[in-house]
Order: structure tokens, then sequence, then C-alpha cells
């Protein structure tokens, strides 16, 4: 896999952050480019540069919310290596296998953030972030996760992308 | 040994990052004041992206505001013309309004005085994920901005500086649940420390009531039941902090529920800034009541 396309896909999701992400806000839940990228690029690469990747906009993350270094970048590390493993012991390329995957890792991303902010921060209300910001977030990805992984596999097309990639249609 | 790692070297690569970033998170997570240098670094890698995305979103939607949507101008325009005599009529009332007010103020010889130096700047992003509230700035040490200043809008409180780097700054919004400040009741001048509750605020009585936000209002909950809380209450800030200068507007009781078995009282409050709309912000640099250092800085 080439490595450039990382931090290439890397400033596209943050561009669409800052620029697009904001207006697709439902009842105040905005979905997580950088965490999709990490999950749908796990699931279908099977490239070690994920995790240099999910630490890196782990830590960007970080910086650009609450200011605790380490926490996304913990939390999206241990989850570029969940989704490399469900994409190796699983893989299939459906609909359903996207959106059933991308949901159970958001969830599994949410519950290792809000249980380390809740080692820092013994108030945080972990319930209500699970149920109300984390469970909710969890179905917005798996509606958007196959719009992205039709995105990936186009470019997977346009860029010749044959190693460590997996079968496509 | 080697023969092992060597073949388990993606397994070895990941606990030691692992637990790198662990040592990371144990060191700057409990004082985020020393995460500055980071901080810093990865705020100067994305500033010019960030710049140049925020000016290219602004120019597109600078071509289709005034391009694209050019169809619906003409019946826009007699719109504003009607309205456009209508305000024509009431500023000539607030002309004569605002001349028998100068009139009076000289009467009485009120100065207004105002100090505060205030920094304006404009909102280029928002918190990336959905537990935090936090927005982003495009000023920072260059000028003036320290950690913790307060930032303000006309209407009221907005929050305080989280992180500061040479060219912006990330704000903590007071609906941030981390974020806990004195506030006091304008009318009876109830004391009592507010803190943010994650979308929302928490406001805690000098008795220990607490103020829960949900959503865009303000909850206020195990306030004593003495406590002289009534529907229209002006939440102010008190001051004692020293992050916020004394009376800067924070909510307005909507709502107050007293229930017989209870021991507390609940209050409702309405933020009066509304945190989705801001575009920009204003820095206060050096408070009026002050000696020209600003408030709880760590420069």
């Amino acid at each position: 896999m080439r490595a450039w396309i990382y931090p290439a896909i890397g400033l596209a999701s943050f561009w669409l952050e800052l620029t697009a992400i904001p207006y697709l806000s439902i009842f105040g839940i905005k979905p997580n480019l950088f965490l999709l990228t990490v999950l749908v690029l796990g699931l279908r690469w099977m490239s070690p540069w994920l995790f240099v990747y999910g630490v890196a906009v782990g830590i960007a993350l970080d910086v650009f919310s609450h200011g605790m270094l380490g926490v996304y970048g913990i939390s999206f590390f241990i989850i570029s290596f969940l989704a490399i493993y469900v994409g190796s012991a699983i893989y299939e390329n459906t609909l359903w296998f996207t959106m059933v995957s991308v949901a159970g890792l958001t969830l599994a991303e949410g519950l290792i953030s809000i249980s380390i902010f809740e080692i820092l921060d013994s108030t945080a209300p972990w319930w209500q972030w699970l149920s109300q910001r984390v469970l909710p977030a969890a179905i917005y990805h798996a509606v958007l996760a196959p719009f992205l992984a039709w995105g990936l596999i186009w470019l997977e097309r346009l860029l010749k992308f044959t190693e460590s990639v997996r079968p496509r249609p | 040994m080697i023969e092992l790692i060597r073949r388990n070297r993606l397994l070895f690569t990941a606990v030691g990052v692992l637990i790198l970033l662990i040592v990371v998170l144990s060191v700057y997570g409990a004082r985020p004041t020393r995460s500055r240098i980071v901080d810093e670094t990865v705020n100067a890698v994305a500033y010019p992206f960030q710049a140049g995305f925020t000016k290219t979103a602004s120019w597109l939607s600078g071509i289709f505001d005034r391009y694209v949507f050019l169809v619906r101008l003409k019946a826009e325009n007699e719109q504003l013309n009607l309205e456009n005599q209508a305000l024509k009529e009431e500023l000539n009332h607030y002309i004569n309004g605002a001349i028998q007010f100068d009139i009076l103020r000289e009467q009485l010889k009120f100065k207004e005085a105002d100090p505060e130096v205030r920094v304006y700047a404009e909102v280029v992003g928002e918190s990336l994920d959905n537990f935090h509230h936090a927005l982003l700035i495009n000023k920072g040490h260059l000028a003036g901005i320290r950690r913790n200043f307060p930032v303000v809008l006309r209407e009221g409180v907005v929050g305080r500086v989280q992180s500061v780097t040479a060219l912006q700054s990330v704000v903590q919004l007071i609906v941030d649940r981390r974020h806990r400040f004195p506030v006091i009741l304008q009318r009876s001048r109830e004391r009592m420390i507010l803190e943010g509750g994650g979308g929302s605020l928490r406001l805690k009585a000098p008795d220990r009531g607490i103020v829960l936000g949900q959503g865009t209002s303000l909850r206020m909950e195990r306030i004593r039941m003495l406590a002289d809380v009534k529907q229209g209450d002006r939440v102010i800030t008190s001051g004692l902090a020293g992050i916020f200068p004394k009376g800067l507007l924070v909510g307005i009781v909507t709502g107050v529920a007293r229930e017989q078995h209870e021991l507390f009282q609940t209050a409702t409050i309405q933020p009066v800034v509304a945190f989705n709309k801001i575009e920009g912000v204003y820095v206060i640099l050096v408070d009026k009541n002050d000696s020209g250092q600003p408030f709880f800085s760590n420069p």
C-alpha cells in the first residue's frame, strides 16, 4: 500500500471536518470522519500504516476537542487494530457487513474513549455519553460507511491499488 | 529472543506505541497545561491547511451567495424595500430617544467607562468530537490572548480560552461539562457555582445546589428550598473565580419547580448565547477591575 494515501485521506477528512461535517449534525450528533476513515480503511486495507494514521488523527482530535492528549490517540490505535482484525477475520464485501461492523467498532471506540475520560475525570457522565452520543453516532456512522467504502473502492480502481486490498466486486 | 521480536515485529511495535500513548496521556492528560508543545506542533502543522480550507469554503460560499442564489433577488428586494421604510420610521423614533438619552446622561454626569481591552476573533472551527464543546478561533498569542482569558459576546458569557498557539486558540464553552465558575442571581444575590454538563450547564447553589443544562437550556438542581429563585431571574457572573469579570450575563431562569416531598428545588435556565450560531467572539484581555494583569493566566 502506498503510504502517501494516508496523509492525503487525513487532510481530506480534516477539510471536510471543518467545512461540511458541521452541517451534517443531527440533534447535536456529528459524524466523526476521522474515525470513519480509520474504520473503513481498516476493514478494507491491511496496511500497518493505518496504526500511524489512527494515532495521528486521534491526537489531532484530542487537540481540537478537549486538549487532553492521548485519549483518542489510544482509542483510535486500539480500534485500528480491531478494524484490521475484523476485516481479516470475517470480511465480506457487502453493505450489511460494512454497516454492522462500522457501527460495532464505533461503539467499541466510544466505550474505550469514554472509559478513559471516566478514568481521568470520575464525574464524566459515562452512561449519558454512551446512550446519547456514542449509540446515535454508531448508527449515523453505519449509514455513512457504505458511501465511504464505495468512495474507497473507486479510489482503488482509480489508483490501481492491488496490494493488501481485499477482493472487490 | 531477537528472532521472536523480529517475527512479531508488528505486535511489539504496537504494544510499544500503546505504552507510549498511555505515558503521554498520564503525563499530559492530568495537567493539560503541559501539553503545549504537542498542541502547538499539531496546530502549527494544521494551521496552513485549516486557514486554506476555511478561506476556500468561504470563497465558495460567497460565489453561491452572490451568483447562484440571485434568482430570488427581485422578490427579496421588494420585501427589503418595505422593511426599509418601516425601519426608517422606527429609526426616527429611536433618534429622538437617543437625543433625549444623551441630554439626560449629560445632566446626570454619567460617565461610561469600559477599559476592557477586547480582541475580536472569528470562529474557524468547532470541537471535532461529540462529547466536548469547544470553538476554534483565529487569534492566538500574537493577538495577546493567553490561557483562561474570558471569551464573551455582547449577549453574555461564551467560555474561556482552553489552549493558545501563536495564531489560533481553542475556546472551551460554558456548556462544556468541564467548565465550572461561580455565578449569582442578579436580583436576590444568591451565589452559585455553574458547571457544564455535556451539552448543557450545571449550577451548584451556595448551599450545594447543582444546575444541569439540557441542550440549549439549563437546569438548576438541588437548590436549597429557602433560596430566593424566581422565573425571570438573571444569572450573572460573580467575578469570584478570577476568570470572568463580575456582572456578565449567563442566562435567565425560565421556570422553578418545587415539590413538597423534595428537599431541594429545581430551576430551568435559558442561556443568553446561542452557542450553535456563534460566528465571532470577543476575548477580554484586561479586566476592568484589574490592575492590568489578566485573570488566572498561565502564560
